[in-house]
């Protein structure tokens, strides 16, 4: 993960003793500068500026009058696009509604993600490359396929799952309207259990050996070993998924999108905030759309930063 | 050192993804820059783009191009307008970019000027409107200046399987809504597992049925719009439709040209379906199997004897804001309006049936259709086209009355949706600081 090397810089810099002459100082961060360029570059072209411009844009509004609109003039409206926002009952309910499935999926995906990743790991396990394979597979699926082929495994007259639960009494349309919040879950957590599971097999895989030896040895094994000193030991990985996660859901868009391009009646076009600013935008409402893109960007940034900060605290206490 | 050499390999690979960036950025301003910039010499030859969806567009610029090489058309296939085309259109304005054509449907004129992207084009059409039909003219129009060149409309009719009649033992198609009912109930009884029609999916299907009942979904008064979507002639197809599909006699799911449909068409599970002039070669290309099968009927009405139809769709072509060549533009719109080798090209490959009044002689309009069992289905559609209420006024928002009724009929009544929608369109219009009058 880049993202995760990212942030660590090494930096020698010996304070005491005969240091390296200034001007290879100099030129070391020099050199530093010019290899962060390109990045640099991308950064601010791709990140910056378009968080910027949605900056600017959220704190202007297009006056109109009259049928048309008239002579149109953009004027700056301080706060106004979002006291809009938050009164944006769409919009708010969006907010409401990823928050839900956040809640609900994302501890189910990580949980099962974590589950597979332990029994990967463990000594009795066969087939390893095979199931890590398997288990990855349908995220190197791209999303929108994988939810045009679960649109179909869900559609009434389609689906293969709705016949045998018709036999046993449970008649269940998976796209209507109650089912399709649960649909969506279900085609994220098949997506991105894999992805998950990956993260936290790799950091199973860098527990040093003489710490499973020490707690075998101890008589602690299998399911104590995994709870007392494997899942411990992977809590960064676990924190890590957790982040990435909570920004995935607040990001909705791509699974409910294609449901609601498909015109499953029980697919809405605004089921998650993204939809709801895509829709602000193209209604003649761009600024409107950019004070939402900016509470939602706060919203993901306070959950994610507040559940690192949480959770650093707590290992802090521990 | 290592790293250095890795970090270098990095930046080198950064450097040349960044080039490729911009390069293909580069690529695309300058495919779009040619259209606006060619404009800039008037005495020389003119250059434009024109973007669009419509089946047939390209072969008509085409043949354009042939006739006028002083005066080169581009054309841009887009995503229809809801899909994200008028994005890409008021993207392009937003750029500087922009095309000098575009076409827009009558349903979203008002809502594009609201987005200040079209042109008042009077000055260069006032003397050609006369060979347009009237409400064709009023729906490319507002406050009396003109922002389009009306291109086609969809008359409304009533396509039904020939052969499930038969099977079915109905003698002739429903002529009103009551024998639309009563058919349905006949087919429910004989077979459960068949549909008899297609129940509304969103607001173009609402608009369509509510057009039909003389009412109108908006109207103006001074300068202040009036929102009436939820009117008696809304709610009673509400009613109808909600009726019907309650009973489970209307497909839920599917529209005409939709991959449900089309399954449910091959399977003999779905016996009609009412809408448009434009579906025809839809179902053509869709269902080719099924040639011989289909033939076309007036759209039910509600009242026996009465002959009122109604109209879902048709576009115009208008010049967007920021095109330097409008009168070229507008030379070039007539052309694809009412040019007699265009319009029989919009109606062999695109199914457009035109706005222009000459167009309706056109030759290929009294033709039988082979699909159809050698029908001459547009002398329906004629009829059809004779019989539209001249009473609906397009409002200033369609995109979000469309969002919001697809939305909403998903979640409840038809009845309901048709209230919610027409709160929320209400306090949309109120939202980007036009006048408006509740309902």
């Amino acid at each position: 993960m880049s993202t995760q090397t990212a942030p660590s810089p090494a930096r020698p810099r010996p304070r005491s003793g005969a240091g390296p002459s200034r001007r290879y100082r100099r030129r070391t961060s020099l050199n530093a500068a010019g290899f962060l360029v390109p990045f640099g570059v991308l950064f601010t072209a791709m990140m910056l500026a378009p968080i910027g411009y949605a900056l600017y844009q959220s704190f202007f509004k297009v006056h109109r009058q009259g049928l048309f609109g008239g002579a149109q003039t953009t004027q700056f409206a301080g706060f106004d696009n979002f006291v809009d926002a938050l009164h944006d009952g769409d919009f708010m309910g969006s907010l409401g509604r990823v928050a839900l499935l956040g809640v609900l999926q994302v501890p189910l995906m990580l949980g099962l993600a974590l589950l597979l990743a332990l029994l990967l790991d463990s000594r009795s396990a066969r087939f390893r490359k095979t199931f890590r394979l398997t288990f990855f597979l349908p995220y190197a699926l791209p999303g929108a396929i994988a939810a045009v082929m679960w649109s179909f495994l869900l559609v009434k007259d389609l689906s293969p799952f709705t016949g045998p639960l018709a036999a046993i009494g449970i008649h269940t349309d998976f796209l209507s309207a109650g089912w399709v919040p649960a649909s969506i879950g279900n085609m994220i957590t098949w997506g991105w259990t894999g992805y998950n599971m990956l993260i936290i097999y790799s950091a199973l895989q860098t527990v040093p050996g003489e710490v499973i030896e020490a707690a075998t040895l101890d008589n602690c094994t299998g399911w104590r070993l995994a709870w007392h000193v494997k899942i411990p030991l992977v809590r960064p990985a676990l924190v890590l998924t957790t982040v990435f996660s909570i920004i995935g859901t607040a990001q909705l868009y791509t699974e409910p999108a294609v449901l609601a391009a498909a015109r499953i009646p029980g697919a809405s076009n605004k089921f998650s905030p993204i939809m709801n600013t895509t829709l602000n935008a193209s209604q003649a409402d761009p600024n409107l759309a950019a004070a939402e893109s900016v509470l939602l960007a706060l919203v993901t940034l306070v959950l994610s930063f507040g559940f690192l900060k949480f959770t650093q605290r707590r290992t802090a206490d521990a | 050192m290592r790293t250095f050499t890795f970090g270098s390999a990095a930046a080198a690979a950064a450097a040349v993804s960044l080039a490729l960036l911009a390069t293909g950025c580069s690529g695309s301003d300058g495919s779009a820059s040619a259209g606006a910039s060619g404009g800039a010499s008037h005495a020389g030859p003119v250059s434009m783009e024109f973007w669009g969806w419509a089946p047939g567009y390209d072969k008509i610029t085409a043949q354009w191009n042939a006739a006028h090489p002083d005066t080169k058309v581009t054309f841009k296939q887009i995503p229809s307008g809801a899909k994200g085309g008028y994005d890409q259109m008021t993207n392009a304005i937003t750029a500087g970019k922009a095309p000098c054509l575009a076409q827009v449907t009558y349903n979203d004129i008002p809502s594009m000027l609201v987005k200040n992207a079209l042109m008042d084009i009077t000055s260069y059409s006032s003397g050609d409107t006369g060979r347009y039909l009237d409400w064709t003219v009023a729906a490319s129009s507002a406050g009396g200046k003109v922002y389009g060149i009306p291109v086609d409309t969809g008359p409304m009719a009533l396509y039904y399987r020939t052969d499930l009649f038969k099977k079915f033992g109905i003698a002739k198609p429903p002529a009103t809504w009551d024998e639309y009912a009563a058919d349905a109930a006949k087919v429910q009884a004989a077979d459960p597992s068949v549909a008899f029609g297609t129940a509304p999916q969103d607001a173009y299907d609402m608009a369509a049925l509510t057009w039909q009942t003389g009412k109108s979904w908006f109207g103006t008064q001074g300068s202040s719009w009036q929102v009436s979507i939820d009117n008696p002639g809304t709610q009673q197809v509400a009613k109808f439709w909600q009726d019907l599909k309650a009973k489970k006699q209307v497909m839920n799911n599917g529209n005409a040209w939709d991959p449900n449909f089309d399954k449910a068409s091959e399977a003999g599970k779905v016996m009609t379906f009412v809408n448009a002039a434009w579906a025809a070669p839809g179902i053509k290309g869709d269902l080719k199997d099924l040639s011989g099968k289909w033939a076309v009927a007036p759209m039910p009405t509600w009242t026996a004897g009465d002959k009122t139809s109604s109209n879902s769709g048709g576009s115009a072509t208008s010049v967007l804001s920021g095109c330097k060549t409008p009168k070229e533009a507008v030379e070039f719109a007539a052309f694809l309006s009412s040019d007699p080798d265009a319009v029989s090209t919009g109606i062999t490959v695109g199914g457009l049936y035109p706005a222009s009044k000459a167009g309706l002689n056109n030759p290929l309009l009294s033709k039988g259709d082979p699909y159809f069992g050698g029908q001459k289905i547009y002398d329906v559609f004629k009829e059809s086209s004779a019989n539209i209420p001249t009473t609906w006024v397009v409002g200033p928002t369609f995109g979000q009355v469309e969002a919001d009724y697809s939305d909403a009929i998903g979640k409840s009544t038809y009845a309901q949706a048709t209230t919610t929608v027409q709160q929320k369109t209400i306090d949309k219009i109120k939202s980007l600081g036009l006048s408006v009058t509740g309902g």
